[in-house]
C-alpha cells in the first residue's frame, strides 16, 4: 500500500515537473512583438548615447499602427531655463512607410503655432536635433510678425491717430515704443516646451483570411519612434 | 487495497488532466498573443499603440541642479524623513513619495551629503519593490557601487542617471506611464518645496518658479491622461491646476498676455510668497 501510494506520488512529480518545464520552454519562445520590444530596448541604448555630450534627462518611446488615414501623435517636452537641449531620435523601429516628424512650438491645438523643425522620410535612421536653432527660428519668425503687423499699423496711422484725437506723429512714436517692448520680448523669448509630432502617413486596407476561421480579418501593422532628451549642462 | 488503489489512480489521473488542460489553455493564450501582438498583426486592435498625448518632463536630477545652481542649500531636516517610508500604504502614497524620495536624493547629492544620499538610495529602491520597480533595482551593484564612489560628485551623478535610464526604460517596457506620472509629480512637487524653503528672492527664486510652472501645466496634462484615476489623483490634480490658476491670476503674469508662454517672469516678493505657499502645503499633504 505504502510501495503503491510513493509510486503515485513520484509519478504525479514526474508529470507536474514535466509539464511545468514544457510550459516554461514554451514561455521562453518570443512572440514576433517581444522579439520587437527587445529591439526597441537596444534602440533606445543607442537613441540615448546620441545624445552625448549633452546630459540624459528622459526618453519616451512612441507606439503606432498605420490607419487608412494620415494622422499624428504628439509629445510634449517640457524644458527649462535656457539650456541647450538635443533631441536623439531613432527611428529603427519603423520598417513599413516612413513617417514625418514636425516640432512645433504649440500643441496640435493651436492653429497659430509655428513650426520649428521637419524632417521627412524617417524609417530605419536616427538622427539629432538642438534647440538652439529653433530658438533662433522663434524669434525670427516672431520678428517677422512683429514687423508686419507695425508696417500695417504705421501705414494707417494717419487714419488711427484721427480716431484717437491725437497727432500722427504721436501715434508714430506711440507704435514706435510698443514695437520695442515686443522687439524686447521676443529677444527674451525661450522655448519653454516643444510638441514633437510624428505624421503617420495613410496605408492600404490589407485583409487576411484567418486560417483558423476563416473570417476575413484587416491587418494591422505597427510601428514605433524612440526619442531621448539631453541638456548641456555646462 | 485495491479500492485505495483505484483510489490514487483516480486522483492522478485527475491531476494529469488538470495539468494538460492547463496546458492547452495557456497554448490557446500564448497562439491569442501571438496574433494580438505581432508587428504586422491580423487582429484589428491598437492597444498596443501610444497613448495620442505622452509627454517627458525634466529628471529630478535637473530640477535639483538648476536650484543648486541658483543657491540652493542645504538644509538637513528638509528632505522628507527615511523612517516614513514605511507608513506609506497605499500605492498612490508608495508611487508619489518615490518621486519625493527621487528629489530628496538629487538634492543630497547635489549638495555632496553623500551618507544622506546613500540612504535615500536605499529608500527608493525600498519603495521601488513595492511599486512593481524591483527589477530596476535588482542590482545589488547599484548601492554598492554608489558607497565606491563616496565623494566622487561626477560618478555618483553618472549612477543616478543610470537608475533613472533604467526606470525610464522598464516604465517603458512594461506599460507604466500612469505611474510614471505620478512619480514625476511628487518629484517636482518636492524640487519645488526645496527650493521655496531654501531660497530667496536674491536668488531668483521669482524667475525659478515662473519657468517651473510650465512643468506644472505638462503634469497635469499627463494626470488628466490617467486612465485610472483615483480620489487621490483627481485632488493632486485640482491642487496643482490651482496652483497654475493662482499663477495666471498674478500681476505680473497678466499683464504679457500669450507671449507669456515664451517668457519667464520675475515675480513680486508677495507673488512668491503665494505660490511658494501653496507648494509647501501641498507637499505637506503629500508626505503624511
Amino acid at each position: 500500500m505504502k510501495l503503491m501510494k510513493n509510486i503515485f506520488i513520484i509519478a504525479f512529480l514526474f508529470f507536474f515537473i514535466g509539464g511545468t518545464n514544457i510550459n516554461a520552454q514554451r514561455n521562453n519562445v518570443l512572440t514576433p512583438y517581444q522579439e520587437f520590444l527587445n529591439e526597441l530596448s537596444e534602440y533606445r541604448k543607442l537613441c540615448r548615447n546620441a545624445l552625448k555630450p549633452y546630459r540624459y534627462d528622459g526618453s519616451k518611446t512612441t507606439h503606432f499602427s498605420y490607419k487608412e488615414y494620415h494622422y499624428s501623435k504628439e509629445v510634449e517636452i517640457g524644458t527649462v531655463q535656457n539650456s541647450e537641449y538635443r533631441l536623439s531620435f531613432n527611428s529603427n523601429g519603423i520598417r513599413y512607410d516612413k513617417i514625418k516628424v514636425e516640432i512645433y512650438d504649440k500643441s496640435k491645438n493651436y492653429k497659430s503655432r509655428m513650426l520649428l523643425y521637419d524632417k521627412d522620410g524617417v524609417g530605419q535612421n536616427e538622427f539629432t536635433v538642438e534647440t538652439g536653432p529653433m530658438l533662433d527660428n522663434l524669434k525670427e519668425n516672431k520678428l517677422i510678425l512683429c514687423n508686419k503687423k507695425y508696417d500695417e499699423l504705421i501705414n494707417n496711422a494717419e487714419i488711427d491717430a484721427k480716431y484717437q484725437k491725437i497727432s500722427t506723429e504721436e501715434h508714430i512714436r506711440n507704435l514706435n515704443a510698443k514695437k520695442k517692448t515686443e522687439e524686447n520680448i521676443i529677444s527674451r523669448m525661450r522655448l519653454k516646451r516643444l510638441y514633437i509630432n510624428y505624421i503617420i502617413p495613410a496605408t492600404d486596407r490589407e485583409i487576411e483570411i484567418d486560417e483558423v476561421t476563416g473570417d476575413e480579418v484587416r491587418v494591422v501593422t505597427k510601428g514605433a519612434i524612440v526619442l531621448a532628451i539631453g541638456y548641456s549642462n555646462l | 487495497m485495491k479500492i485505495k488503489g483505484l483510489k490514487y489512480l483516480f486522483i492522478f489521473i485527475f491531476t494529469s488532466v488538470f495539468i494538460i488542460s492547463c496546458s492547452e489553455d495557456n497554448k490557446n493564450e500564448d497562439s491569442d498573443n501571438k496574433n494580438d501582438n505581432s508587428q504586422n498583426s491580423s487582429i484589428d486592435t491598437t492597444d498596443t499603440d501610444s497613448d495620442d498625448y505622452e509627454f517627458i518632463p525634466p529628471s529630478p536630477l535637473q530640477i535639483a541642479s538648476i536650484f543648486k545652481k541658483a543657491g540652493l542649500d542645504y538644509i538637513y531636516d528638509l528632505p522628507n524623513s527615511i523612517d516614513k517610508a514605511d507608513d506609506y500604504n497605499s500605492k498612490f502614497q508608495q508611487s508619489v513619495n518615490f518621486g519625493v524620495y527621487s528629489s530628496d536624493l538629487a538634492y543630497c547629492v547635489e549638495n555632496e551629503k553623500y551618507d544622506e544620499a546613500s540612504q535615500y538610495l536605499k529608500v527608493i529602491r525600498k519603495l521601488g519593490s513595492k511599486i512593481g520597480l524591483e527589477t530596476v533595482f535588482q542590482d545589488e551593484d547599484i548601492i554598492s557601487r554608489f558607497e565606491n564612489n563616496i565623494g566622487k560628485y561626477d560618478s555618483i551623478v553618472e549612477l543616478l542617471i543610470y537608475v533613472q535610464e533604467n526606470t525610464d526604460s522598464y516604465i517603458e517596457d512594461n506599460g507604466m506611464d500612469d505611474l510614471s506620472v505620478i512619480y514625476f509629480t511628487g518629484a517636482w512637487v518636492e524640487g519645488m518645496y526645496l527650493g521655496a524653503k531654501t531660497l530667496s528672492e536674491n536668488n531668483n527664486l521669482g524667475i525659478l518658479l515662473s519657468e517651473q510652472m510650465t512643468i506644472a501645466e505638462i503634469l497635469i496634462g499627463g494626470l488628466h491622461h490617467i486612465k485610472a484615476k483615483s480620489d487621490d489623483i483627481n485632488g493632486l490634480k485640482e491642487y496643482i491646476t490651482d496652483i497654475i490658476n493662482t499663477y495666471d491670476n498674478l500681476e505680473s503674469i497678466k499683464k504679457y498676455g500669450d507671449e507669456i508662454d515664451y517668457i519667464d517672469v520675475e515675480l513680486t516678493e508677495e507673488e512668491v510668497q503665494l505660490i511658494s505657499s501653496k507648494i509647501i502645503e501641498l507637499r505637506e499633504n503629500l508626505i503624511q
